[in-house]
């Protein structure tokens, strides 16, 4: 096991849902059957960009076994048929416009899989077609068809002071972030060198192998779902206000999730599941196949240009960027990424000063939304790679030039903003050392391979902004405990670290705790499973709740004794004073009799806002990720083998460390998949390999052939110091590579995937 | 039973492709399942060369100790052919037959210039030239694959740089001097081709590999435009033909004694 | 269409006698009828492995296996792994090595090293990683589970 540092939690024990999954007994929301539930699909558009013009559903509704069908006329007949976070410019089904490939027109309800099918043939949708933007350029250009035709509802993402945040502020941006320290054009002019350099970043989708599905019930009042998505509450506050139906009748049952990585966050097709069930008076299924959740929602691709000032002896002076990203169709997650991806373009690094603006363009593609670390994917493979490239060009080693301007542990990120807490520099020389850095020549080219090695550190402040969580912990009679909270297991292990931190808390066996089952009703709201939140803050909450269910059961216990509770110490399930021990089981039943007593500990946390720091909350943590590759190019065919990868990430302190491997490991081979193949590809408005068979993702044989993860402890806020650490993986991987492959072959890539075909291109424009 | 079918039929083996393609919409209405034809799945000894049954799996081929022994670098390849699931259900007649120019099995038969023996609906037999594979199941049902003598065969494949190009070669050697070859290219086209080296003259094996970069830069010239699609473009796939080929060629040649 | 197929097929060391339309699906058979719900249905196209069981002792995808083509087979589902309430010694490692996050690919996973262990009994790790080709996960970067194929090997020879 590769740690540095020292955690409370040193013993590796069995995650707690594992038992359920080796033997496939584990339940998701895939595995739903309700008595009666009818099975829904849905028409999507082929047309890129369209009015519909007409919809006429008879023939499939008269088909045996259709149930239901509905299309955007009974959508727009809802309270608030849009949403998206923080613009909600996506309507529950497609209204007057197509605006998309997949774009979803219509929904059937029918007794099974097979009938609603052909009831989709059978519903006849007359469009006129519109011309379609389908890229950056496209749709900025002056005179470019515009997606919407009026305001979205929604305000701008409330940030801190002094920095800009826009709704809609030109035709075809959804969203414009801008950040300012000092005067960035001044500081420029002033620099010994100024490189400016243009990146693009690729669209990935998320292929959690779980498809997207849900199962809505609607009985008279009440509004049931059982649903993967990642954000329950988040979710029934959504459905709450598009149906115009209280919040506490809104009921939403999750299971385990079989992948999310961001994808199943924030209103999918739950709404439009809803209103189906609601017409077909009836539980409906949904169950989208891959193909479709390939057209669902992506990972922002974008332009990220940069301007980046330096003095001749290479320390960093200031930066001004230009992000554009690519929004899709429709805002979803759109607003929060941009302001993620303007604000980190600046990486671990110490400026003077800095100009950034960051938008989201709107185009007739897929959505794109949350993945994984998002804004600090884009910022840090443009960011890392320029880098590299300016000390190249200043003759200054990468890692000499990256140490020389690293912030030091207790540097605020910027203005306002929470003092680095890992320490940058230490990080950067474990990987250097276990890849071999410093042993490397760049090898003469050989024959026609050549080896290089590249380094890299991403970072993302962590835990979301100004978060918040509460939890449930009750203990029964029998000194077994149950955890309520709403972090959803994704597989990223919250399950066993909630219920570690309060079994450490209870000081309980692990084995003693449970983490209930999940459902609004029952369960103590939380913001979501999202931004490696589950440790640092909901975990931050559990432990409250733990401490506090300790509190009254000493209470307890001193009545019983005729003592105070400071005199007590609860250990295992046994309460001692002085040298005297008094389980506790006897107590609570002698005392109360019948079915005995639970303690109900209660906690909650809140990130407190602050409108002096730039994102209007101070970041909880910093989650850097250190990455050191070694690549081997082939210059006749321009592949390139990722010989090693090292990458580290720092957990504060693991409350389960294999756990914390397991989801670096995860997160660095979904980023080399981005680097080296994977890609949503358009041609023009049509998508191009929207099929798992055509939509490569990494297979076992894509691995490196050194691979290593390094745990940091460099301890953080959350529970006996943990930090979050489920995204850090995706950061620094593509631009490693390109610097790698700098080293190698002396080009270089500024456009991801590296696929073989770029990298000879880039070979041959060189000689 | 095929006639009979009409154009809602369709023969299944391994099923690898039947299913996918019913699955995304094709109304195919009968199945003729081959799987119990146990002579279909024999692999047999022709003294020198193998008739190999239409029902062969790419698993037996991978394993089979004849193919093995005579053919070592097609049981070689085929450990990598797609992944151990479709090895060990699909066919390497389903594989030719779907006509795919991503599939491997029709390049390999190309390169060794085998015959392939059709069952026409007339229950006439009919052998055809693997080079000429094109409208094959206008033929009837492929019955098995005629690989020639392995004495007078060498075979390599190259699949490193798929999905953009795959290369099958083979070449003819008598009195150890390479007297010709064939090339078969897959994913670059429509379906896969395969054209017949430009050897005039019998090669010694240092001579083939001095003459390779020349042979391979004609014999890529004389291809077809390559398609362009998302996973590469005419102009890499043709410089890439060339490039395989010539790595390729001087290799095996290399190895001839 | 043809009319109703009689099969018969041995799953986890129970015989069933089915009456299946020709073009019944396997992993529709074993999840809705036999309620064998262990087999996960991901990419419904043969790409991903989710749904992979054992026939005859080979992987094969339920998902794109007609209910027919199982007639005469011993067929082994990830239920029919433990025996007696033990867990098979792959199922151990996995939990050892927390070879697993989601779980949804656990199953399919588990079988097809199942099936590895069968044909190599000490799998060196290309050997492994070319078998696990047949399986995505998108999780766990596949190395853990790596490590705990290499255990269960160990496991199951002794």
């Amino acid at each position: 096991m590769n740690e540095v540092g020292t955690s409370l939690f040193r013993s590796r024990v069995t995650a707690l849902d594992g038992p359920d999954k080796v033997t496939g007994a584990a339940r998701f929301t895939f595995d739903v059957i309700l008595r009666g539930m009818l099975h829904a699909k849905v028409l999507r558009s082929p047309h890129p960009h369209a009015r519909i013009v007409a919809i006429n559903t008879s023939r499939a509704e008269a088909l045996p076994g259709v149930v239901a069908v509905v299309t955007g006329a009974d959508a727009i007949k809802l309270p608030d048929p849009y949403y998206g976070v923080a613009i909600r410019d996506q309507p529950v089904l497609a209204i007057d416009r197509a605006r998309y490939i997949g774009d979803m027109i219509a929904a059937v309800a029918a007794v099974d899989e097979e009938t609603a099918y052909r009831a989709l043939a059978l519903i006849d949708v007359r469009y006129d077609l519109l011309l379609p933007v389908t890229t950056i350029e496209e749709a900025l250009a002056d005179g470019a068809p515009l997606l919407f035709d009026a305001p979205a509802a929604g305000a701008p993402i409330k940030l801190g002071d002094g920095v800009t945040s826009l709704k809609e502020p030109r035709p075809n941006v959804l969203c414009e972030f801008g950040y300012a320290k000092g005067d960035a054009d001044a500081v420029l002019a002033k620099s010994d060198h100024i490189f400016e350099d243009r990146f693009r970043f690729s669209r990935i989708n998320h292929f959690h192998l779980e498809p997207y599905v849900n199962v809505a019930r609607v009985t008279g009042e009440q509004i049931e779902l059982w649903s993967c998505n990642q954000d329950p509450f988040v979710l029934r506050g959504d459905i709450s206000r598009i149906f115009g139906r209280p919040a506490n009748n809104i009921r939403i049952n999750a299971s385990y999730i079989g992948g999310g990585f961001g994808g199943k966050s924030f209103c999918k097709m739950e709404p439009l599941l809803v209103l189906l069930a609601m017409k077909a008076g009836r539980p409906v299924r949904l169950c989208l196949s891959l193909d479709e959740g390939l057209l669902t929602l992506t990972k922002h691709a974008g332009i990220l240009t940069l301007k980046t000032g330096v003095t001749k002896d290479g320390r960093l002076t200031a930066r001004r960027s230009e992000v554009q990203l690519d929004g899709g169709a429709y805002s979803d997650a759109s607003a929060l990424t941009v302001v993620k991806t303007g604000y980190r373009i600046t990486g671990p690094y110490r400026w003077d000063a800095v100009a950034t603006r960051a938008y989201a363009v709107r185009t007739n593609t897929v959505p794109a939304g949350s993945f994984r670390g998002f804004g600090g994917t884009q910022a840090s493979f443009a960011s890392e790679s320029q880098i590299d490239m300016i000390a190249r060009r200043l003759g200054i080693d990468p890692y000499d030039f990256r140490r020389k301007n690293l912030l030091a542990v207790g540097e605020p990120f910027q203005p306002g903003d929470s003092a680095v807490d890992s320490d940058l520099g230490g990080g950067l020389d474990e990987i250097v050392e276990r890849l071999g850095y410093r042993q490397h020549r760049r090898s003469a080219a050989q024959g026609h391979k050549a080896r290089g090695m590249g380094l890299s550190i991403g970072i993302k402040d962590g835990g979301g902004t100004a978060n918040h969580a509460q939890a449930l912990v009750k203990v029964l009679p029998s000194g077994r405990a149950i955890v309520n909270a709403a972090a959803v297991e994704i597989g990223q292990g919250a399950t066993t670290a909630l219920s570690r931190i309060a079994a450490e808390t209870l000081k309980l066996p692990l084995d003693c705790v449970r983490y209930g089952a999940i459902d609004t009703d029952h369960t103590p709201l939380d913001n979501g499973t999202h931004a490696s939140c589950g440790t640092a803050v909901t975990g931050t909450a559990v432990m409250r709740a733990a401490t506090d269910a300790c509190g009254q059961i000493l209470e307890f216990a001193a009545e019983q004794l005729g003592c105070r509770a400071d005199e007590l110490q609860l250990d295992n399930w046994t309460v001692r004073r002085g040298n005297h021990a008094h389980p506790l089981e006897p107590m609570i039943v002698e005392h109360f009799g019948g079915a005995g007593f639970e303690f109900i500990g209660r906690g909650m946390v809140k990130v407190p806002n602050d409108p002096r720091a730039p994102l209007g909350a101070a970041s909880l943590f910093w989650m850097p990720s250190w990455v050191g590759a070694e690549v081997e190019v082939d210059r006749e065919t321009g592949k390139v083998r990722v010989l090693q990868l090292v990458v580290g990430a720092d957990s504060g302190r693991s409350v389960n460390s294999v756990a914390c491997r397991g989801q670096v490991e995860g997160a660095v081979l979904q980023a080399l998949g981005q680097s080296l193949f994977e890609e949503l590809r358009y041609q023009g408005g049509e998508p191009v390999n929207a099929t798992p068979l055509d939509y490569r993702v990494p297979h076992a044989a894509d691995l490196p052939d050194h691979y290593e993860a390094v745990i940091f402890e460099y301890g953080g806020p959350g529970p006996f110091g943990a930090k979050g650490i489920g995204e850090a993986g995706m950061l620094g991987v593509a631009s490693a590579i390109a610097n790698a492959i700098h080293d190698a072959v002396g080009v270089r890539l500024t456009e991801i995937p590296f696929t073989p075909e770029r990298v000879l291109a880039a070979i041959e424009a060189s000689s | 039973m095929r006639a009979e079918a009409g154009d809602g039929g369709a023969f299944m083996a391994g099923g690898i492709d039947i299913v996918n393609r019913m699955k995304f919409g094709e109304p195919i209405t009968e199945v003729i399942y081959l799987v119990g034809l146990t002579e279909l799945g024999a692999i047999s000894d022709t003294g020198g060369g193998l008739r190999l049954g239409s029902l062969v799996t790419h698993h037996e081929i991978e394993t089979c100790a004849l193919v093995r022994a005579r053919f070592p670098e097609l049981a070689q390849t085929w450990h990598d052919v797609a992944n151990i699931r479709i090895r060990c259900k699909g066919t390497i007649g389903g594989n030719i037959m779907a006509a795919d120019p991503n599939y491997d099995f029709a390049l390999a038969a190309m390169a060794a210039e085998a015959h392939l023996d059709f069952l026409g609906q007339d229950g006439a037999v009919r052998s055809v030239s693997a080079m000429a594979l094109g409208g094959l199941s206008a033929y009837g049902l492929l019955t098995g694959i005629t690989l020639p003598s392995a004495a007078r065969l060498r075979l390599a494949f190259d699949r490193s740089l798929r999905p953009a190009i795959t290369l099958a070669l083979g070449l003819d050697v008598e009195d150890g001097k390479v007297i010709g070859g064939r090339v078969a290219i897959g994913c670059a086209f429509p379906a896969p081709v395969s054209l017949c080296l430009p050897i005039s003259e019998p090669l010694s094996s240092r001579e083939a590999v001095e003459r390779a970069a020349i042979l391979a830069r004609d014999h890529a010239a004389s291809l077809p435009e390559p398609v362009t699609n998302q996973h590469a473009s005419a102009r890499y796939r043709r410089q890439m033909i060339e490039v395989l080929l010539r790595r390729n060629l001087a290799t095996l040649a290399e190895r001839i004694t | 269409m043809t009319a109703d197929i009689d099969i018969t097929v041995t799953i986890n060391r129970r015989t069933y006698r089915l009456n299946v339309p020709p073009n019944r699906i396997f992993a529709d058979l074993l999840r809705e009828d036999l309620l064998l719900t262990g087999c996960k249905i991901g990419c419904d196209q043969a790409v991903c492995g989710a749904c992979t069981v054992l026939v005859d002792g080979l992987p094969v995808t339920a998902c794109t296996t007609f209910a027919f083509e199982l007639d005469g087979t011993a067929v082994t589902t990830i239920e029919g792994l433990s025996e007696e309430g033990m867990l098979h010694p792959i199922q151990r490692t996995f939990l050892e090595h927390s070879a697993f996050q989601c779980g949804f690919c656990t199953p399919g996973m588990i079988l097809s090293v199942k099936a590895l262990l069968e044909h190599y009994s000490d799998p060196d790790e290309t050997t492994i990683r070319q078998w696990l080709d047949a399986n995505i996960c998108r999780c766990t970067g596949y190395q853990m589970i790596i490590e705990a194929v290499r255990a269960a090997a160990k496991a199951v020879a002794e």
